[in-house]
């Protein structure tokens, strides 16, 4: 008999911890966009998406929203991240590995400093 | 360059529907110590051009963006580099069915890659609905967009990220240790 094991099954049993995560409704002030086209998949933008999470959650950042895109047809400079703040220039970084988003996480959004090596594009279009 | 991991083959067959706006989508995914099977069912759209599907020139995305389609015709190439085969089953206006299998026993075959965090990343798009059904030999399990709703609201603050991403984590480690 195959057995199947649910998340639901898994939260039921972690209920009270998640309890405390869905309190807090903070608004944002930015958000990181990951491409997740085949070519971002291809160059591993699925490490650079866990890095961000990973380091978001390390430094305890609320305010900054993950979200993913398509393709942004940068595929040489692939994995690509964009940062967007308000009222700020957004940003596009490549070569985003696990290390450099960390990086960009560490520099950009707490400290507010752009990573000047990273930078492939700057402004809207 | 192509997609390395069977695991990049799955999320990107799945971002092709939820690119196309399929509401909802169920993921199966069946593996033995022989095969690695996969199934990503939509109710997208469709194709209207399914023979075409695996020309690397064939997409419908803008041409400024993407000259070329390459999802489909890596997963084919990749599936029968190992003497499996990949199906498309498509219906204008009613969905778009995506199967694959994968002879892991053969030399060709890609290393089966972090289906966790494929799992992790494609969930992030909550407007779609998942269904994702993932066995390892006789141990399975399964998670819902639904369910994720129920117990975290959206998932927009790193701690519940964090902790989705933890949860499914589990959910793979423990298929692979029974
Ligand atoms: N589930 C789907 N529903 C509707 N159309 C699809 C679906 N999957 C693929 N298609 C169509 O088939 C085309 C080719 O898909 P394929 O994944 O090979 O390339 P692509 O997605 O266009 O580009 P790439 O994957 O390289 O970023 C797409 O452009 C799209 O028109
Ligand atoms: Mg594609």
């Amino acid at each position: 008999m195959p057995k199947i094991k649910s998340l639901e099954d898994l939260m039921k049993i972690k209920e009270n911890t998640l309890k405390n995560v869905k309190m807090r409704e903070l608004g944002k002030r930015g958000k990181i966009i990951v491409a997740m086209g085949t070519c971002g998949i291809a160059a591993g933008a699925k490490e650079t998406l866990n890095a961000i999470v990973e380091a978001l959650n390390e430094s305890n950042i609320d305010d900054i929203a993950v979200v993913q895109s398509g393709c942004m047809g940068l595929c040489e400079v692939e994995p690509t991240v964009k940062v967007e703040i308000e009222g700020e220039t957004p940003v596009v970084y490549g070569h985003v590995n696990p290390e450099n988003a960390k990086k960009i996480v560490k520099k950009h959004i707490l400290a507010g400093e752009l990573v000047g090596e990273l930078i492939v594009k700057q402004g809207k279009e | 360059m192509g997609l390395l991991t069977l695991a990049d083959h799955v999320h990107d067959i799945a971002e092709n529907s939820v690119k196309a706006g399929a509401k909802n989508i169920v993921i199966e995914i069946k593996e033995t110590s022989d095969y690695f099977w996969f199934s990503i069912e939509d109710d997208g759209p469709g194709i209207k051009n399914v023979e075409k599907v695996f020309d690397p020139f064939f997409t419908t995305r803008s041409k400024k963006v993407r000259k070329v389609g390459l999802g489909l015709s890596f997963l084919k190439q990749a599936a029968e580099m190992t003497d499996g085969y990949v199906e498309v089953k498509s219906k204008l206006g009613v969905g778009t069915k995506v199967l694959a299998k994968f002879n892991k026993k053969h030399i060709d075959c890609q290393p089966v890659g972090d289906l966790a965090i494929t799992f992790f990343s494609l969930l992030l798009n909550q407007n779609v609905n998942f269904r994702i059904l993932r066995c390892r030999n006789e141990n399975c399990y399964e998670i819902e967009t639904r369910t994720i709703k129920e117990y975290f609201g959206e998932i927009d603050s790193s701690k519940k990220m964090k902790m989705l991403k933890d949860l499914i984590y589990e959910l793979e480690k423990d298929i692979k240790e029974e």
